[in-house]
């Protein structure tokens, strides 16, 4: 076993080596890149931990839908030399400080974590006992959905006020006007990016529904589906395509406000049909089940896409409304 | 990963050491072509071509190492989207290198 040891010793010390050199660079864009590169090696080091549903979201949302938002943020924050250079000389005693809290906070974490190792426990064998109850083949998805389907219900609900948080402060909307999303590529529409749209788009569609079906049996779920979709949406909004737009208020609305509708009345009419909330009835628990991840994934993608594009800073194609903010 | 077997390498490894071992090569002058190469135009030949070719035996290594003729056409497909990706990615990276009159930093709102 000696040749996975090294694998996973040499992950660890990138890791490391990543996030030093993301932190202490000289440029902002290459702090940002070096994230990316982060998030990728850490959805590898999930895999090595045997975790495949963690290590598609960390690969699709930790490395790719918060590179495109830091990579827009970048462009907007690029320090003056004078202000990088004080910035760094009071970022030396911080960084400091920061290092040895975190260092004693990681001896404690180690110290609780081999003192618990010899209790062997953890929940995965009470998730394995409670299988034969649940609709859903794979046991991350029973405990997200089933066991435990108030705190996903709940993760819906933040998610919607995040995308109405970031809607509320841009003051923006989706633009349903049809000239606006051509101010984005600033020069002539280019065929090869169209191209790629119309390669990528369907395929990254299909690929979601996939990981919607796949998630019923196997690493996959609502979750990761609604990144994809996000990713989607993302991708359409900054070639200024106009399918996100042509979807409208109404649209934008019904979309993000999907999961947590579906989740609702699904433990809604659990209870009103005379059991608990939540409870499903045993014979078309699985067709509901997939409707509301169905449901959820829709609002999942949505709800990035428009924390992408609504958040774009000071970009006026999508923001029509205002600005009187200075950049 | 497989352990080594005790009594050395079966056939089908030995036919993949070579590959692996220049993928690996491959890789190697893509990341130094990337550190060395002066601007922006030539690094992504660095990247688009050396690292690929060095994907392309990687996924040959590890498809005749494989179990079934589904994992092979796996690994195919992922070179074949791994092609697509930094192809189209180059493209778009070039382009708004050449917008930007090859910089990809500008503070003032001329491209977009």
């Amino acid at each position: 076993m000696t040749l996975e040891l090294l694998l996973d010793l040499l992950l660890a010390a990138a890791l490391v080596g990543l996030g030093w050199r993301a932190l202490w660079s000289e440029d902002l864009f290459t702090s940002v890149v070096l994230f990316i590169a982060f998030g990728l090696l850490m959805a590898v080091v999930w895999v090595r931990l045997a975790a495949p549903d963690i290590a598609l979201a960390e690969a699709a949302v930790g490395a790719g839908i918060t590179g495109a938002l830091l990579l827009d943020a970048a462009r907007e924050l690029r320090p003056t030399a004078r202000e990088a250079r004080r910035a760094r000389r009071g970022a030396t005693v911080v960084g400091a400080l920061t290092f040895a809290a975190v260092l004693a906070l990681f001896i404690v974490l180690a110290a609780t974590m081999l003192e618990l190792a010899e209790q062997r426990g953890g929940l995965a064998a009470a998730v394995v006992g409670a299988m034969p109850d649940a609709a859903s083949a794979h046991p991350v998805t029973a405990v997200l959905l089933e066991f435990r389907g108030y705190d996903t219900w709940l993760e819906t609900g933040v998610l919607l006020l995040a995308a109405l948080g970031v809607l509320a402060v841009r003051g923006a909307q989706l633009p349903t006007d049809v000239d606006s999303g051509s101010e984005v590529v600033s020069a002539a529409p280019d065929r090869m990016l169209g191209a790629l749209l119309r390669t990528l788009v369907p395929l990254l569609v299909l690929c979601a529904g996939y990981l919607l079906w796949l998630g019923t049996h196997a690493p996959g779920g609502a979750f990761q589906s609604g990144a994809l979709l996000g990713a989607a949406g993302i991708l359409l909004a900054v070639s200024g395509a106009r399918s996100v737009t042509a979807l409208g208020t109404i649209g934008l609305r019904l979309a993000l406000l999907a999961g947590l509708v579906a989740f609702t009345v699904v433990a809604a009419g659990g209870a009103l049909l005379g059991g608990s909330l939540f409870e499903l009835p045993r014979a078309a628990a699985k067709v509901i089940l997939v409707l509301v991840e169905t449901a959820v994934a829709v609002s999942v993608g949505m709800t990035l896409t428009v924390l992408f594009v609504a958040g774009r800073p000071g970009g006026p194609a999508y923001s029509p409304v205002q600005r009187e903010e200075p950049r | 990963m497989n352990d080594v077997a005790p009594d050395g390498l079966s056939a089908v490894e030995w036919l993949a050491l070579p590959l692996l071992l220049a993928g690996v090569a491959f890789f190697v002058a893509g990341t130094v072509g990337l550190l060395r190469f002066p601007d922006a135009h030539s690094r992504l030949h660095a990247l688009a071509k050396a690292d690929n070719v060095g994907l392309g035996l990687v996924a040959a290594a590890l498809a005749l190492e494989a179990e079934s003729v589904a994992v092979m056409v796996k690994l195919a497909l992922i070179w074949a989207f791994a092609l697509i990706g930094s192809a189209s990615a180059s493209y778009h990276i070039a382009r708004a290198a050449l917008d930007s009159s090859h910089s990809p930093r500008r503070a003032d709102a001329e491209s977009q």
